[in-house]
């Protein structure tokens, strides 16, 4: 593998844990911003 | 200031700091591996501390040697830190140890991101842990006393500040998972070195990547129902809160989701693992690779559809309890067939019996008893009668420490030549095993009979029908405790040096780019990637 191949492969790496995290993240919005319970929770 | 590496070329850009600052800057995968073994084992003392102050209590019937409010914050802090500060980052620490140099990669594929999530976890420990100290000073009212999923939603549970630290330190374990989750996804899918696709990976690869999945799926959404838990506490939402029209079973769905994957985060490392060792001292190859792959994707997907088995009793449908009873039963098709494949790969293998091995069977041995105990327990007839008993403590005994932690040990013995570059002791290994085997049946099978003549637990005091079980658990736990202390020996001897020097392959069946490098190996390895035929 050459610099450039390694190189390569590190960038799509990062993008890939980008898009990940993203998951994960909304993945946690989802479930504490779960309209049905989130709503009517506030203006209980 | 630098420091040199005996045994390795010295290039540009290959030097690091000596000392405290080398660990806490260091973005090398070996070291970091190093440190959440080292960070594994500590915690593993410190939780195996914790329970035996609650064995000592459960000695004798009666109150003995603590209050109701101090036994609670004991068996909590056992749980929570046992699963997320033991378990999981010593599973973690061998990924990061073993994972690039099993894949040909030169360093996890996100060094400093590394870094980061290591060093979060001394710092939710702390978080985790001070409640229960500055109560000795007077400050607070102890550490959280919930049980490590936190949907005990009384309020008297509740009060204090024990529960908002715990809340804080499971966002931070949460966070400090998931990064090291998807630094394992992006490494194995971009990494590998040529000639090495997904279907020739090591297993112990192939189970880490389906593990880091799983975190990743479910670990927001436990940081997000405790979120909702503080919010609830402090800021005036009512989501649990029956009294305002919440709901506290929702609490309980949202963590089963994340709680019971966590089940197999825990074991699905131990089960990747547990195929190379019984392959290396069965001189055999393993068998059917490709179909423990797809087993260990089977339980990952169904392992995420059967939370409510774990609910059986908040008054949930009837139809619901059947589907969560059924799929629950479903999960033991594809675990059978991993029992099945170790089974065959030892099947009339020239077996010999070393520290590794050894473990390796002890690990199919229990994790079979906790897992066909598992098999019983969601049964919705029967969940009436276990649920909340001894009869639960004891089954995921068996799969947490029978399956996790058995097959950690068959880990450590494996590869600690391979990291130290020192033979362990084979005598004294043998030795920790058979202790372990003894001492850890003689805790958890009372347990079990205790369970099933209705002994309920969580509880600081027990009726006297019970004694003798809880005589013997006890005396078991601290034997158990105390035993561990032999691989604790082991560990720091090679680690300081002692012991018969250990060449690359180390074990004569051994397969894999790892004992293709010297033992110890180099700082730095595999930066020109091999070519795997």
């Amino acid at each position: 593998m050459d610099e450039t191949l390694l190189v390569r492969r590190r960038r799509r790496a990062v993008y890939l844990a980008v898009a990940l995290g993203l998951l994960g993240l909304a993945t946690y919005v989802a479930t504490f911003f779960k309209v049905e319970v989130w709503l009517p929770a506030l203006v209980r | 200031m630098t420091v040199a590496i005996p045994g390795v070329a010295r290039e540009a850009g290959h030097e690091y700091p000596a000392g405290i600052v080398r660990w806490l800057t260091t973005t090398n995968h070996k070291d970091l591996g190093i440190l959440y073994m080292s960070f594994g084992l500590i915690m593993f003392l410190v939780g195996g501390l914790f329970i035996m102050a609650v064995r000592a209590e459960l000695l004798f019937p009666g109150l003995q040697l603590l209050s109701p409010s101090m036994y609670n914050q004991l068996f909590t802090l056992h749980a929570l830190v046992m699963v997320f500060g033991a378990i999981m980052p010593f599973a973690t620490g061998l990924n990061n140890y073993l994972i690039p140099m099993m894949i040909g990669a030169p360093d996890m594929a996100l060094p400093r991101v590394n870094n980061w999530g290591f060093w979060i976890l001394p710092l939710a420990a702390i978080l985790l842990l001070i409640p229960f100290f500055l109560q000795f000073v007077g400050i607070g009212s102890g550490a959280t006393g919930v049980g490590w999923v936190m949907h005990n939603t009384s309020l008297d549970l509740q009060a204090g500040i024990g529960i908002d630290f715990a809340i804080f330190a499971v966002h931070l374990l949460g966070l400090s998972s998931v990064t090291s989750a998807i630094n394992t996804v992006v490494t194995v899918l971009n990494l590998r070195a040529p000639g090495m696709p997904l279907m020739k990976m090591p297993l112990f690869v192939w189970s880490w990547l389906i593990t880091a999945f799983s975190l990743i799926l479910v670990m927001p959404v436990f940081s997000a129902a405790v979120t909702m838990l503080l919010t609830d506490r402090h800021f005036g939402t009512h989501f649990f809160d029956a009294g305002a029209g919440g709901d506290p079973i929702l609490l309980q769905h949202l963590i089963w989701f994340f709680g019971h994957p966590e089940v197999y985060i825990v074991l699905l490392p131990a089960w990747g693992l547990i195929p190379h060792v019984l392959s290396t001292f069965a001189r055999k190859p393993i068998f059917g690779y490709k179909a423990q792959v797809y087993a260990m994707w089977a339980i990952l997907t169904l392992g995420a559809l059967v939370w409510g088995h774990h609910m059986l009793s908040s008054g949930m449908p009837l139809k619901a309890e059947l589907y969560f009873m059924f799929s629950t039963m479903a999960i033991s098709i594809p675990t059978a067939y991993l029992v099945f494949s170790w089974i065959a790969t030892i099947w009339r293998g020239a077996m010999t019996f070393e520290t590794p091995m050894l473990f390796a069977l002890g690990f199919i041995a229990h994790f079979g008893m906790g897992a066909l105990t598992g098999l019983v327990i969601p049964d919705i007839a029967g969940y009436a009668q276990y649920h909340n008993s001894y009869v639960i403590v004891s089954h995921f005994h068996y799969t947490f420490f029978g399956g996790g932690i058995f097959g950690m040990m068959a880990g450590v013995y494996y590869w600690l030549p391979k990291i130290t570059g020192r033979m362990y002791d084979e005598r004294l290994g043998k030795l920790h095993f058979w202790l372990t085997v003894i001492f850890f049946n003689l805790t958890f099978i009372p347990q079990w009979f205790a369970g099933q003549d209705g002994m309920p637990r969580h509880l600081v005091d027990y009726a006297p029908q019970f004694a003798t079980a809880n005589f013997v658990s006890s005396i078991g736990s601290f034997l158990l405790g105390a035993a561990q202390l032999i691989l604790v020996y082991i560990v720091i001897r090679c680690a300081r040096g002692a012991g018969p020097k250990a060449s690359a392959q180390v074990w004569e069946g051994a397969q894999g780019l790892e004992w293709t490098l010297p033992s110890p190996p180099p700082y730095h390895t595999f930066e020109t990637p091999p070519t795997v035929k």
